[in-house]
């Protein structure tokens, strides 16, 4: 007997497997579109009364001060969001990409329900590509509710002039997302552990952007930006417009070396005994 | 999907070919040694062991949920390794620690696993299951009790009347009426040509449905049985008080009877009786009986029995081929 699928089973939305996915995931996309668009939305409205200020008070720090804030021209809308939403941004998109990351392969099994659902006609491949396209598809929703309520404060105060630069910045949260996403669930597939994961990578994280921010105050922090992880986001520098295609081509090289590593270690390994919040043979010894 | 007749899979094919299958872990524990059994289509084949025996391993090295250390299992001639998801395809699976998607209800499971397996499922047997089992499918599986929960796993993995089911320890949490269902339910998807591999650790739920049954302990299987054979050697103990102390050598010339201690000078007597139980209840009514108590000794008990008489050697009298 061969297993021959057909045409139906190659389009994602007639796929049960992705519907299931993507109705598991819809609580997060509904969540944090809406919370991070109504921050968003909130953040843009507030710009006509506060930019003035801003500017104001930014003049009469010290350098290094202002160093610590940004270079961003606060009399302008980019620079406005450059602080007050692109600066935290992709930390706070971050955290829904390390949970859903973190539980992108590994959940299924962490929730017992993997050897079900691999004792069907599915083969790991087909597994790990659907639960890849619902995270994809989520993260672009994600990214698109939040910039909608952005569109809608920008029309509401008249600063719709420049949208483009904008859209840029957005689209760019995608790759980073998406690079922090597989990096968790390579990592809690290595250390069998979302916790696990998701605890090295929020690490990372919050240090990379530690020391991105006080990289305006030393020069020796420069030098060191190519190895925080935030510095892969180049959606403030889309604003400015001058984005850095090294560092973008580095993030989607790492994007695709990464979702290849997942699926190919995910098919070679063996399936953790469900039921368990720790797998019990981790590749990485995390913990006894 | 589309199942079709892939001309370099054996027509002539046993269900089932572990060879030499053996499974260990990172940290040097052999779940599993040399399995090597054959195991014929249209057969109950049940595989009996104590926890930790390595049942549970050898089902999931048949799904390919577990990869073999060496050696390696056909189901219906295919290689597990080489093509699962087509083996799958014609496989039930009811794993031993079930869990279904907890905020889903039944019907939805049912609809999502049908889905995996487009023109396989019945309507009309799916109702004919739940029915037979008094599922409530409008139920969310979190609300539903242990026993429930497994009646769920025991239809997902018969509604598609697969060639072969595999199960993991079926009537666990079940109370004996349904319990006696989902045995039926087995002997009729023989009966429809299903081959059906279990696992348990209870021989008496054994017995009451297989054709053979092949017994493993610490990873070893240790022998392969027709079931009239485990029944005409099954041990049956018997705690026996007697009005008078017996003489030394009351039971001695009975085949197959073993006195293991008696108590209070002779009076109270423990037999344990290897097959046919005649004789010795025989020998027991010329005394004065003030009590009797019989019972079966637990799976473990039987497997040290069973090493005692030598028979644990080898497999050599697997008799699949019978």
């Amino acid at each position: 007997m061969v297993w021959a699928p057909q045409w139906q089973e190659m389009i994602p939305m007639s796929d049960p497997l992705f519907r299931k996915a993507m109705l598991d995931l819809r609580g997060q996309v509904l969540g944090w579109g809406l919370g991070m668009g109504a921050m968003l939305a909130l953040t843009v409205t507030l710009f006509p009364s506060i930019s003035d200020l801003y500017g104001e008070l930014l003049s009469e720090l010290p350098d290094t001060w202002a160093g610590l804030i940004g270079d961003g021209d606060l009399s302008t809308l980019a620079g406005y969001l450059s602080v007050e939403f692109f600066s935290y941004a992709p930390i706070a998109f971050a955290v829904f990409a390390i949970l859903a990351g973190g539980a992108l392969i590994v959940g299924e099994e962490t929730n017992g329900t993997m050897d079900l659902l691999l004792s069907q006609p599915v083969t790991r491949l087909r597994f790990a590509l659907v639960k890849l396209s619902a995270f994809t598809v989520s993260l672009v929703l994600i990214v698109g509710i939040s910039s909608i309520g952005f569109v809608i404060a920008a029309l509401l105060i008249g600063e719709a002039s420049s949208l483009g630069r904008f859209f840029n910045a957005f689209l760019l949260l995608l790759p980073f997302q998406m690079m922090v996403a597989l990096a968790a669930a390579m990592l809690a597939q290595l250390f069998a552990s979302r916790l696990a994961g998701g605890t090295i990578l929020a690490g990372v994280l919050v240090v990379s952007y530690m020391l991105d921010a006080l990289s305006g105050v030393s020069q020796m922090l420069v030098d060191l930006r190519p190895i925080y992880l935030t510095s892969y986001f180049q959606g403030v520098e889309a604003l400015n417009g001058d984005v850095s295609w090294g560092y973008l081509g580095v993030s989607l090289i790492a994007v695709g070396v990464l979702a290849i590593a997942n699926v190919a270690f995910f098919v070679r390994r063996d399936i953790a005994v469900g039921g368990v919040l720790h797998l019990p043979k981790p590749a990485i010894p995390w913990s006894r | 999907m589309n199942v079709t007749t892939d001309p370099s899979a054996r027509v002539d094919a046993p269900a089932i070919e572990f060879d030499g299958l053996t499974k260990s872990y990172g940290s040097g524990v052999l779940a599993l040694d040399s399995l090597t059994l054959t195991v014929p289509h249209g057969e109950i084949f049940g595989f009996l062991g104590p926890n930790g025996a390595g049942k549970s391993t050898t089902l999931r090295l048949m799904l390919h949920l577990l990869r073999p250390t060496s050696g390696s299992v056909r189901i219906f001639g295919i290689d597990c390794n080489d093509g699962s998801a087509e083996v799958r395809a014609r496989v039930g699976y009811l794993p031993g620690d079930l869990t279904v998607y907890p905020n889903m209800t039944v019907r939805a499971s049912i609809d999502l696993f049908s889905g995996l397996r487009p023109g396989r499922v019945s309507e009309a047997y799916v109702k004919q299951l739940c029915d037979r089992l008094s599922l409530d499918t409008t139920l969310r599986n979190r609300e539903l009790s242990h026993g429930n929960k497994q009646k769920v796993g025991i239809v997902l993995a018969v509604m598609a009347r697969a060639e072969l089911i595999i199960l993991d320890e079926p009537t666990n949490a079940l109370d004996p009426l349904v319990q006696r269902e989902v045995l039926q339910i087995l002997r009729e998807a023989r009966d429809q040509g299903s081959t059906v591999f279990f696992s348990s650790h209870n021989l008496t739920e054994v017995e009451r449905i297989c054709d053979r049954v092949g017994m493993i302990r610490k990873g070893q299987l240790i022998e392969v049985k027709r079931i009239e054979d485990v029944v005409s050697q099954r041990l049956t103990v018997l705690n026996v008080r007697f009005e008078e102390p017996l003489a030394h050598d009351a039971f001695s010339g009975l085949d197959g009877v073993k006195e293991t201690f008696r108590n209070d000078e002779g009076r109270e007597v423990h037999l344990e009786v290897s097959g046919e139980v005649d004789a010795v209840v025989k020998a027991i009514a010329q005394h004065r009986v003030l009590a009797i108590e019989s019972g079966q000794p637990s799976l473990e008990e039987e497997f040290l029995t069973l090493y005692e008489h030598g028979v644990g050697a080898s497999v050599a009298g697997d008799d699949s081929d019978e």
